[in-house]
């Protein structure tokens, strides 16, 4: 066998070696590596209180609902929506500019068992794979035609 | 000397590209560069910070495209012992670790106003601050010897285990639930992005490219001088 | 024309803006600048090299 062989031999080890190490770990490590839940995964295997969490999903047309309320000394803003499917979030604090209805959100905190409503802690927008001007979002919305 | 003879060809042919390269790069990135603030509308969500995936997302595609091509010359480099393929890879690494850099600091400019965070350890991110350490360790891997031979060989072995990393970038948007939004120019299907805000982004991957190439060939250029001292120096001794 | 004006009154995403391109900018101008000056050196060093060779043969 030539030494160019051997070489070659050793780096087709190397590549299969390491995909194959890669794949074990990655899939071994899935829950881990993805950032956010569903609401269904979250209502399934119910995560203990006290761990803390995100969960990701569409905000409900007409869901968000704020709330001002009053203890003796500040003013609380309570915001509250649900993503789909049907998790209600109560949030204290600033929501991200691009958050809107009907588009993505993932909130990060924890999730009350008795209550089965999601408290969180941080809310951040995601954004989708769509990009256009505004002049033609108006004209899509017009003719009532899905994004 | 016949050893750098081929290398010594590529000089002269590089020589001959290298102003031409310069000047494509010039006029991409300034026509991109006029699409991206002078003619592209803002977008109907993000607003104007959509102007900077023109530079986010071009770099990206190279901190992508040089590691491949690194990757490519490693596997050349191990197997055949080409000593131009050691120089490329050797190039490569630092315009490679820069474009990720630019890459991971656009987009953390652009999350904040957009997802309201600087930062999130999710699949995508986290793989692309990944790259950017591999391109480090290349580049102190193949510098770590006093023998540039044995830097190029360690190297080239690092480049090749790393090559599994661009899958997982490529693909993590898709295998695991990420903040960062998948990919709107597939091979399949319409682009999900407006044929106005195509222009400025092909035009500064464009230009952003031929910049690569550019800076490739002037740092080949040294590496090849840089060899010939260390054998001037080797005679010596 | 009017598109950049748009994004000169938006207070809040030009400086996001700005800062992106700036840092873009500053990056690879680095990089390539850096780039010039080690092959500037390194063609320097080599012509010393070969002129100290033709000088002993």
């Amino acid at each position: 066998m030539k030494a160019k062989h051997k070489r070659s031999i050793f780096i087709l080890f190397i590549m299969t070696f390491v995909s194959i190490g890669a794949y074990i770990l990655l899939t071994n490590l899935r829950d881990n590596l993805v950032f956010f839940y569903s609401p269904s995964e979250i209502l399934t295997k119910i995560p203990k209180a006290d761990q803390k969490i995100r969960v990701g999903g569409m905000v409900d047309s007409n869901s968000l609902e704020r709330r001002i309320i009053e203890d003796s000394e500040k003013k609380y803003e309570e915001i509250s929506f649900t993503i789909s499917d049907l998790l209600e979030i109560k949030y204290f604090g600033i929501l991200p500019d691009l958050f809107r209805e009907g588009q993505g959100v993932v909130a990060e905190g924890f999730f009350d068992l008795e209550d089965r409503v999601f408290n969180a802690t941080n809310v951040l927008a995601k954004h989708d794979e769509n990009y256009m001007p505004p002049e033609i979002e108006k004209t899509l919305d017009r003719k009532g035609i899905e994004k | 000397m016949f050893k750098f003879s081929n290398p010594k060809r590529f000089q002269e042919l590089s020589d001959n590209v290298y102003p031409w390269i310069n000047f494509l790069a010039f006029v991409f990135i300034l026509i991109g560069l006029y699409y991206s603030f002078f003619n592209s509308p803002p977008d109907y969500l993000q607003g104007e910070t959509v102007r900077i995936m023109y530079i986010h997302v071009p770099s990206a595609w190279l901190s992508l495209m040089i590691y491949s091509s690194m990757g490519i010359c490693s596997i050349i480099s191990l197997i055949w012992k080409h000593t131009l393929a050691d120089i490329i890879s050797r190039s490569c690494a630092p315009i490679g670790a820069s474009f990720t850099l630019v890459t991971l600091i656009t987009g953390s400019i652009w999350g904040k106003p957009t997802w309201g965070t600087w930062w999130v350890w999710d699949a995508r991110l986290t793989s692309e601050l990944i790259l950017l350490f591999i391109y480090l360790g290349h580049i102190i891997l193949s510098n770590a010897f006093d023998d540039f031979r044995k830097g190029d060989r360690n190297a080239s072995i690092l480049a090749i285990v790393g090559l599994i990393n661009l899958p997982i970038i490529k693909w993590s948007v898709d295998w695991w639930n990420t903040l960062h939004q998948p990919a709107s120019l597939t091979k399949f299907g319409a682009p999900s992005i407006d044929s106005v805000m195509l222009f400025p982004l092909i035009f500064m991957a464009l230009g952003l490219t031929f910049l690569f190439v550019s800076i490739l060939l002037d740092r080949i250029k040294g590496e090849i001088y840089l060899r010939k001292i260390e054998l001037f120096k080797q005679d010596v001794n | 024309m009017e598109y950049f004006i748009g994004l000169l009154n938006n207070k809040v995403h030009l400086k996001y803006v700005c800062l992106a391109y700036f840092i873009s900018f500053f990056l690879i101008s680095g990089l390539v600048l850096l780039s010039k000056i080690r092959t500037k050196r390194f063609e320097k060093e080599h012509k010393r090299f070969e002129n100290k060779n033709e000088g002993q043969t």
